[in-house]
């Protein structure tokens, strides 16, 4: 098992261990390459934005089109699992989207900017699938949601969409973004992609609810909605190996975060005493519901710990 | 039987506790400002000291009370505020100012028996500083510092005696740090040092931007403004080490988005052209990845990797 941030207390009360010599040479090397690549990248990024309304559109397009099809070659030649590979993925995941942005606005084609963005994730999902590294698909994921949160704000047809209520779009937004935390748990196993899709969905969940404390339309579909996000919520965590009570510290984040907005919404106690009242509310619905996941976090862990000893 | 021990609280579940203490306590000091209807800086003051005061009883009394110490934070940081909106009415000087919240945050860091009020006193301690030192040779006053241009003019600083001001303020920060991450064995280290060492650390990570007023909002240049946000994300790289010496994940993770913030911050820095900037970041990049082959290089020639 690898639990990378919780400590027992008998490691907590002993010295740390200090780096060892091969995990300095590591971090120096890691480091010192990404500071280099990014550094690198950031001084081409400066140098064409200061040179940028000099370019042609040819030497624009050339530009970025010969880029793409460098870093085509560097992808061809070198597996993913190399830097060089991989740098070539990423380069061809930016690059799908800067294409379209500079054709955009070269021709100005009239399409709404959630169009770009949906077409710069559907053509960036092969580059993010050959590459399998959780930062490339997080960064697609940002681009998707991205593309959701433009469309959910257009008025379109769609069923979900713009039908009802901007808090029914934020809801649907938090749903698609636990399903992708589903999927890339199965695929990639990567813990810190997940929770980041998690906090995603409970950010647009939390989003979507305090619209419906503020009486938004389409009460029962936010209800229904919300209800099926917060059972993902808490079958994540209860299928996690070993169980883990991260979805359900953001079910609970979100419920004492609605719940105060209901009260200050719905409360009829003045200013002083609603203040107040607020305050208090907010110190023991959090103290109570973190005093008890934090029970539930030991009770998993020393039965996750028992199991391991048994077998 | 490491199994029957308690586990320590995750990183998580400790951020949200703290969120929620200090949005109560914004909402306790708003229902406290309205209630008591302050006239003077004494009032702010007292009743200012008398929260924080009874937050010190509270968290002493409370050990692994869940309630009671989100109780103590939230009357720690509605006192704070108010102790602090005392001394900006009773102080003239902003350098006088900073000075005093400085020592009431040290003093709190030290005396406060809770790890997270620890944490974010030490923080805010860095931040007091930060506007310590850069106030104290030029005097001023806040409101004109952050909203007016012609007063922030006044702050601009020539290269040089931007980097010794900068030196002045961060690289005691830093040593600092460097002396509490190599007293890890110290009986001292879990509730005291460790926590205090966290807030220090997300100090340096994102608060030397507070250095330089006007590379906050923009307003002036004469050269130094860009170099101050490289500078920061040097400083945030040295918590990044620090970290990892700790072997503190989240921290990391934390150190890294801030050295990303820094360089986006650089982009839009004023007071140095782009040609400029974009000069600078090849030729970090080329030393950055010389010294990475070098290293690999010696590392090949020892048999390490």
């Amino acid at each position: 098992m690898n639990h990378l941030s919780e400590i027992t207390h008998e490691q907590h009360n002993a010295p740390l261990a200090a780096p060892s010599r091969e995990q300095w040479q590591a971090f120096w090397q890691t480091s010192l390459q990404s500071a280099g690549i990014i550094s690198l990248s950031a001084g081409a990024i400066f140098f064409l934005a200061a040179n940028w309304q000099h370019m042609s559109r040819w030497q624009r397009f050339g530009l970025f089109e010969g880029l793409f099809v460098l870093c085509a070659v560097f992808a061809w030649i070198k597996p993913a699992s190399h830097v060089i590979g991989a740098l070539g993925l990423t380069g061809l995941t930016v690059l799908t989207g800067v294409l379209f942005g500079l054709y955009g606005q070269t021709f100005q084609t009239g399409a709404n900017t959630y169009e770009l963005f949906f077409a710069w994730a559907a053509l960036s999902v092969p580059f993010a699938w050959l590459s399998r590294q959780p930062g490339l698909w997080a960064f697609w994921s940002v681009i998707l949601n991205t593309a959701l949160a433009l469309y959910a704000q257009t008025p379109s047809t769609w069923i979900f969409f713009s039908q009802y209520s901007d808090s029914v779009n934020w809801m649907v937004l938090g749903l698609i973004n636990l399903s992708l935390a589903w999927i890339f748990l199965q695929y990639l196993q990567s813990q810190w992609l997940y929770r980041f899709l998690l906090v995603c969905a409970a950010g647009f969940m939390t989003t979507g609810s305090i619209g419906l404390a503020f009486g938004s339309q389409g009460g029962q579909t936010i209800i229904v909605l919300y209800l099926v996000a917060c059972a993902a919520l808490v079958a994540f965590a209860w299928h996690a190996k070993p169980k883990d009570i991260f979805p359900i510290t953001l079910l609970a984040f979100n419920l004492i975060i609605t719940s105060t907005t209901l009260f200050a919404r719905h409360g009829e106690l003045g200013d002083i005493g609603m203040f107040f009242a607020l305050s208090f509310w907010v110190l023991i619905s959090s103290g109570a519901a973190f005093s008890i996941l934090l029970k539930l976090h030991r009770l998993w862990h020393s039965q996750a710990d028992a199991m391991e000893h048994t077998l | 039987m490491s199994a029957q021990l308690p586990i320590a609280r995750p990183w998580y579940l400790s951020l949200a506790l703290g969120a929620s203490a200090w949005l109560a306590g914004i909402l306790m000091l708003v229902g406290f400002a309205l209630l008591l209807d302050f006239n003077s800086p004494g009032e702010f003051t007292s009743v200012g000291i008398v929260l924080i005061g009874a937050a010190f009883v509270l968290m002493l009394l409370a050990k692994d009370r869940d309630f009671a110490t989100q109780l103590g934070l939230c009357l720690s940081v509605a006192g704070q505020c108010l102790v602090i909106a005392g001394l900006a009415d009773g102080f003239d000087s902003p350098g006088h100012m900073a000075s005093m919240c400085l020592l009431m945050q040290i003093v709190l860091a030290a005396a406060m028996p809770n790890r997270l009020h620890r944490s974010f006193s030490a923080f805010f301690a860095v931040i007091a500083w930060a506007f310590w030192i850069r106030i104290m040779p030029f005097g001023g006053n806040f409101d004109d510092m952050f909203w007016d241009s012609r007063a922030n003019a006044a702050f601009a600083l020539p290269t040089g005696q931007a980097l010794l001001w900068w030196a002045l303020t961060w690289v005691p920060v830093s040593i600092l740090c460097w002396v509490l991450v190599r007293q890890n064995a110290h009986k001292l280290w879990n509730d005291g040092l460790l926590p205090i060492l966290r807030g220090l650390l997300i100090g340096l990570a994102c608060a030397s931007v507070l250095s330089n007023f006007g590379a906050i909002f923009g307003t002036f240049g004469q050269g130094s403004v860009a170099i101050w946000c490289l500078l920061s994300a040097a400083a945030a790289f040295a918590a990044l080490m620090m970290s990892f010496m700790m072997q503190n994940k989240p921290l990391m993770g934390f150190c890294i988005a801030c050295v990303f913030a820094h360089l986006v911050h650089f982009y839009y820095a004023l007071g140095t052209t782009l040609v400029e900037k974009s000069v600078l970041m090849l030729v970090i990049g080329l030393v950055c990845l010389s010294a990475q082959q070098l290293l690999k290089a010696n590392s090949k020639a020892r048999g390490i990797l």
